[in-house]
């Protein structure tokens, strides 16, 4: 029989500690919505579970000094009614959004959705594309993780087996900064992506950024065809050229597979379309 | 490993192996029998109560995670053979009902949703369902159920 | 709210009978959104135990053996039957005899299981499961029905694996097809479906004093089990009672596999002499229920250029997987069926059943026809667009009506509402102007409708009649309140509902006083299986003939109280009324009573006779339900995805009975056919389900609902309880081919599988860019 170890710290000293004592075979655990799930099907049997929901002061949704810091305990619910995420982050409020179902978008945390690696995680697509930091706490002390650094395939992040993630943090988006998310799933409600875009656009910069998601081991970003956008759009005689151009680029960053979902050709040609429509959105003020 | 929690209004106590879920502790050691399980991997929303106020499938929450937390159920909305919710008066009224086995989580997704929006649209009605799958209804009584549970007057 | 009854044809009025007709408040509502209806998880017995099976995970293998011995050392393990523990026969096949309970010696399919575990818990027995050791040597295995045709495909059983053949030949075909202007002639494919009921299969057995045991469990066909369990115990069938609880859906799946769990529960009782309760996860659930036939079907079709069919020849190989279950009726359902609702006078049909090491496949809501449906209806509008006619005035051209005769060479003679639901669905649609309009779409979203009809033969018809007939057991208390026992299964359509209204009217007493149970064998003959949208019909029949009965006999004593002749008594809405006086019906029952009167009686219903000759001509079912889609979609061109907006699904039920839940069972019917048409494939690897969950197979969300308008059409059927016929299986068959028609128009291209997913119509889209 399956009988873990429950531990339940109530601060992150407690957690980061109860974790480090866990050893090999401890797992953190918050909303659980994928943990859980994992448990129950005997995939996943940790023999400590280190229970992070009565951790204080890890949740909700800060703005200040120019930053957006989410608590790595901020639920998928939470963060996508936000308002100042829903103005100035919008394409993180739509991800949020699109999570499953009700149910697991009120339990299920940002920080588990971002620790759990998968490459079809909807928030993560969003979180790339606003070029989003990890924060990362053990015994040894803090550390900031890139989120493009952060994933190393399905599943496997550069976390240590004593490191828990206390937060997710982005500059906060400018005012006439736009954004753009969309997932492409099997039907228009607890849908895992087949494909999924989360994009924003500076006019001020003139640059773009586009991150995918379900095309490749982990969420991707299309770094080429951001810096041709980056190198061109402020001469472009031919903006509508130039998004073609961008959005052909973007695919080459998409490596998909097969799976039950779709096939890696429909993928690729996703790709493409979600990133020509996301430029045409953002930049050009056009819905095709 | 011993839980004590709030169960629709009333403290409960039950002893339970590590690994129990809030669906198994309310269903085999509270036997609060009215919430169903349609997959145990939550994706169905057949066993969905209302966890601090928030809609969750409880075949995906540990018990251990509800300590000192306050769970509603179907059995919390009215009293035992007393004066239905208007909720679920409403799916009676509508035809909302075949099978009946996804009824008690819908009807506590909605009353989940009607707690915070009280006023919902069609459409938000449709999102807030949209993690309770149903195989008889075609959902359109449902959501016709719940826009008629939103108008009836709480005071009344 | 619109007042529903406004929708029946035939507005009620005082000769109307008081409850038939009326959106009468289903009576199980109130325990349901209580959530005090009890389904069989809900039950437990003192002692009770619980089970799991082993499943040994290969699709086609030697079975060299089974040692329990690893999980009966697990502390709170109490046993581990095995096939070798069976008192009886290791059988419980529903038609043909080729499925053991667990097999012996080969494994035919991942979900066969060899072992049935016994422990204090669900867990414990779930974890115990997997420590019991089975040894088996894999064999080539084939999991493609064509494949399996062929003379060096491995055999699955012994003998070849093509074990169906239903033909049907009218006419001549070459004759038919020379007189044709134009000839379409297609390939389509269908693959497996699963029933998503929400409530998984389930059931504790009991066993009882006096050597027999109860069965309880969430199942449609409770003889089946009753037979089953007798078989696998050895035991007279009047050993084995076999109760229905509140069933969570059923939609054909719970036809042939509550065989095969609850015998497997039985025997564990038995074998522990405690109740035994076992549940399926729902991913054995999806490797344990028979699905709905993949098949392949060609279809040929000759027309003039006037538009009149001259000729259709089909083949159809329907993947049965391991074992027959229900393949022997469903097929030949598909068979007589498979031209569609048109009058062809030169017909072929060729319908196969093939064995392959895949999931069994059996009843599922439309019992074999909505794959050959796909075929006929999409070559239908093939045919128009070749021929420049409009699609509904080639299906009105055509279209079967009363004096016009079926594939099968049927002369249909009365209840035949085909044509009018074609016309309602057009116009209540506005068909004509979408058509149109909606082809001028040149945006990256254009909008398309598309239509499909279908006839669906009620009950069993010519291959099932030795299931056909259904009992009912009226009795009236001394207080005048009524009890009702029927052989037919509620699982959420409403039948016990229904029934109350039928027993209402017919029997006069008030609608409060009556209650129907569910099944229960000890107390009604075997009224065989609740399928193929018969139960209402016979049921309802039962109920009427009891109370016909009934009322002779309490008319007697009526008449007595009441100083009038028996002839002139009449019963109604709560009163019974003669020779200008008038007395309540509780009144009569307790005068019964008083004077040694039975106010008990036994109902019973046959169907009419059918005939299937080896030609496959004949009358093959009684009577026919008739129904109309309009779908209409919103395609994303850039995407591919798809918007289903609008579905009017006219129906042709012959008598509305509850507008209510028959417009309930409509609406649920159009998004099962969204599933089809739209989302739904259950993927197999090498036998392996890929998507044996509700995240991998997909099933409509509220979110994906189109707007429904339901229209009835009542073309009364002569036989039917108050001119009723059967609706369960229609609502979801017509649909799918709809939605894929109206993708056809949105996009100028055709598909030949379903679903049509988003990948698909983008895939297709890019392929005719590129040329």
């Amino acid at each position: 029989m399956y009988e873990p170890v429950w531990r339940h710290p109530k601060s992150l000293d407690e957690a980061v500690k109860a974790i480090g004592d866990a050893g090999e075979s401890g797992r953190l655990i918050a909303g659980g919505t994928d943990l859980a799930v994992l448990i129950r099907k005997g995939v996943s049997r940790p023999d400590v579970l280190v229970d992070l929901s009565g951790v204080c002061g890890h949740a909700g949704v800060t703005v200040a000094d120019g930053r957006i810091a989410l608590g790595a305990l901020a639920t998928h619910a939470e963060i996508g009614a936000h308002p100042v995420v829903r103005e100035r982050a919008g394409l993180l409020a739509r991800a949020c959004s699109a999570v499953g179902s009700a149910q697991t978008r009120s339990r299920g945390t940002v920080g588990g959705n971002v620790a759990n690696a998968s490459p079809a995680a909807d928030s993560v697509a969003a979180l790339a594309a606003l070029d989003g930091d990890v924060h990362v706490l053990s015994v040894r002390g803090d550390r900031v993780v890139p989120l493009a650094g952060f994933f190393k395939g399905p599943g496997a992040t550069v976390l240590a087996r004593d490191e828990l993630i206390t937060g997710i943090s982005f500059d906060l988006p400018g005012s006439d900064a736009r954004s753009y998310y969309r997932k492409v799933g099997q039907r228009n409600a607890l849908a895992i992506a087949i494909v999924s875009i989360g994009a924003t656009f500076d006019p001020e910069t003139g640059t773009v950024r586009l991150a995918f998601g379900s095309v490749a081991p982990t969420v991707v970003r299309a770094r080429a065809a951001e810096a041709l956008f980056a190198s061109e759009w402020g001469t472009s005689g031919n903006r509508p050229a130039l998004v073609g151009a961008v959005a052909r680029l973007a695919a080459e960053a998409a490596s998909p597979i097969d799976d039950v979902r779709a096939t890696a050709e429909y993928r690729m040609m996703l790709v493409e379309t979600l990133a020509a429509s996301s430029l045409k959105e953002m930049c050009l003020g056009t819905c095709a | 490993m011993q839980v004590v929690l709030t169960v629709n209004g009333r403290t409960r106590t039950a002893e339970v192996p590590p690994a129990t879920t809030l669906l198994e502790l309310l269903r085999e050691h509270l036997g609060l029998r009215g919430t169903k399980c349609g997959c145990g991997n939550g994706e169905c929303g057949a066993c969905t109560v209302i966890l601090d106020g928030e809609p969750v499938t409880s075949c995906i929450v540990f018990a251990a995670q509800c300590q000192g937390r306050e769970v509603v159920t179907i059995e919390g909305l009215s009293s035992e053979g007393g004066e239905l919710d208007r909720i679920q008066q409403a799916f009676i009224d509508a035809g909302a009902v075949q099978c009946g086995y996804c009824t008690p989580g819908m009807i506590m997704s909605a009353a989940a949703l009607l707690a915070k929006n009280p006023h919902p649209s069609r459409d938000d009605i449709a999102v807030a369902l949209s993690g309770n799958l149903c195989r008889c209804t075609g959902y359109v009584k449902i959501v016709d159920a719940v826009e008629a549970a939103s108008l009836v007057n709480e005071e009344d | 709210m619109t007042d529903r009854t406004d929708k029946s044809p035939c507005a009620p009025d005082a000769s109307s009978p008081p409850h038939v007709g009326r959106s009468v408040t289903r009576v199980d509502a109130e325990d349901k959104v209580r959530g005090t209806a009890r389904y069989v998880d809900d039950l437990t017995f003192p002692n009770m135990l619980h089970a799991a099976l082993v499943f040994p995970g290969v699709a086609h293998a030697h079975l060299k053996g089974v040692d329990p011995s690893p999980a009966l050392a697990i502390p709170g393990v109490h046993a581990v039957a095995v096939a070798a523990d069976i008192p009886g026969e290791n059988q419980i096949g529903c038609v043909d005899k080729d499925q053991p309970l667990m097999p012996e010696d080969r494994i035919r399919y991942t979900g066969d299981a060899v072992a049935v575990v016994v422990a204090d818990t669900p867990t414990l027995a779930r974890e115990a499961a997997l420590a019991v050791r089975v040894d088996t040597a894999e064999l080539p295995a084939v999991f493609d029905a064509e494949e399996a045709m062929r003379p060096d495909a491995p055999s699955v059983h012994d003998g070849g694996n093509t074990f169906l053949h239903f033909r049907v030949r009218k006419g001549d075909i070459a004759k038919g097809f020379e007189e044709a202007d134009t000839v379409v002639e297609r390939v389509f494919h269908t693959y497996h479906q699963e029933h998503s009921y929400l409530e998984p299969l389930g059931t504790i057995a009991v066993p009882e004093e006096g050597g027999s045991i109860t069965i309880y469990g969430t199942m449609q066909c409770p003889y089946y089990v009753q037979k089953a369990v007798a078989t696998v115990l050895g035991l007279p069938l009047s050993r084995v009672r076999v109760r229905q609880t509140v069933t969570g859906g059923g939609f054909g799946g719970k036809e042939d596999a509550p065989n095969e769990i609850c015998a497997c529960a039985a025997l564990a009782a038995w074998k522990t002499g405690r109740p035994v309760k076992l549940i399926h996860t729902r991913e054995e659930d999806f490797y344990r229920s028979s699905k709905r036939h993949p098949m392949s079907v060609s279809f040929k079709l000759g027309a003039k250029a006037n538009g009149r069919f001259t000729a259709v020849e089909i083949r159809v190989v329907a993947d049965a997987g391991a074992y027959s279950t229900l393949s022997p009726v469903v097929i030949f359902r598909a068979a007589a069926h498979a031209t569609g609702p048109y009058e062809i006078p030169n017909v072929k049909t060729d319908a196969y059943g093939v064995y392959t090491n895949r999931q069994t496949t059996g009843a599922f809501r439309g019992f074999g026809q909505p794959q050959t449906i796909f075929a006929n209806e999409s070559v239908v509008d093939e045919m128009a667009e070749r021929l420049g006619i409009d699609p509904v005035e080639l299906r009105l051209k055509n279209c079967l009506a009363v004096g016009k005769r079926t594939a099968t060479g049927q002369l249909l003679t009365e209840s035949v509402g085909l044509p009018e639901t074609i016309e309602k669905a057009r116009d209540v649609s506005d068909w004509e102007k979408k058509r149109v309009s909606y082809a001028g779409d040149n945006g990256r979203i254009r909008r398309g409708i598309g239509i499909g009809s279908i006839y669906y033969g009620v009950s069993l018809g010519a291959k099932g009649l030795l299931l056909d007939a259904s009992g009912a057991h009226l009795n009236v208390y001394r207080d005048g309140s009524v009890r009702i026992a029927v052989g037919g299964t509620e699982m959420g359509q409403g039948l016990l509902t229904v029934l109350c209204q039928i027993a209402a009217d017919s029997l006069g007493a008030p609608i409060e006083s009556i209650h129907v149970d569910h099944v229960d064998t000890s107390v009604v003959p075997d009224s065989g299986p609740s399928v193929a949208s018969r139960t209402t019909l016979m049921s309802g029949n039962a109920v009427i003939d009891a109370a016909t009965k009934l009322k002779a006999t309490m008319g007697k004593v009526a008449a007595d109280m009441l100083g009038a002749s028996p002839d002139a008594i009449e019963f109604r809405g709560g009163f019974v009324r003669g020779g200008g006086g008038s007395v309540t019906f509780a009144d009569v029952a307790n005068e019964c009573w008083l004077r040694n009167v039975n106010t008990a009686a036994e109902g019973w219903y046959a169907a009419p006779e059918s005939t299937f000759d080896e030609n496959g001509q004949g009358n093959a079912y009684a009577v026919y339900s008739y129904a109309t889609h309009v779908a209409e979609v919103e395609v994303d061109t850039e995407s591919g995805e798809i918007r289903l907006i609008r579905v009017t699904a006219a129906h042709d039920v012959g008598r509305i009975l509850n507008p209510v839940t028959l417009e309930g069972q409509i609406e649920g019917g159009v998004l099962q056919c969204a599933g089809m048409g739209l989302y739904e494939r259950m993927k197999t690897s090498s036998g392996d389900i890929t998507t044996p969950d509700f995240s991998t197979y997909i099933i409509p969300t509220a979110m994906d609902v189109p707007e429904i308008e339901s229209v009835f059409i009542e073309a009364r059927y002569s036989k039917g309880p108050f001119g009723a016929k059967g609706i369960g299986e229609t609502p979801a068959m017509p649909g799918a081919v709809a939605i894929a028609n109206a993708v056809t128009h949105a996009t100028g291209i055709r598909f030949y599988e379903l679903p049509v997913t988003a990948e698909a119509v983008r895939l297709a889209l890019s392929e005719r860019r590129d040329q």
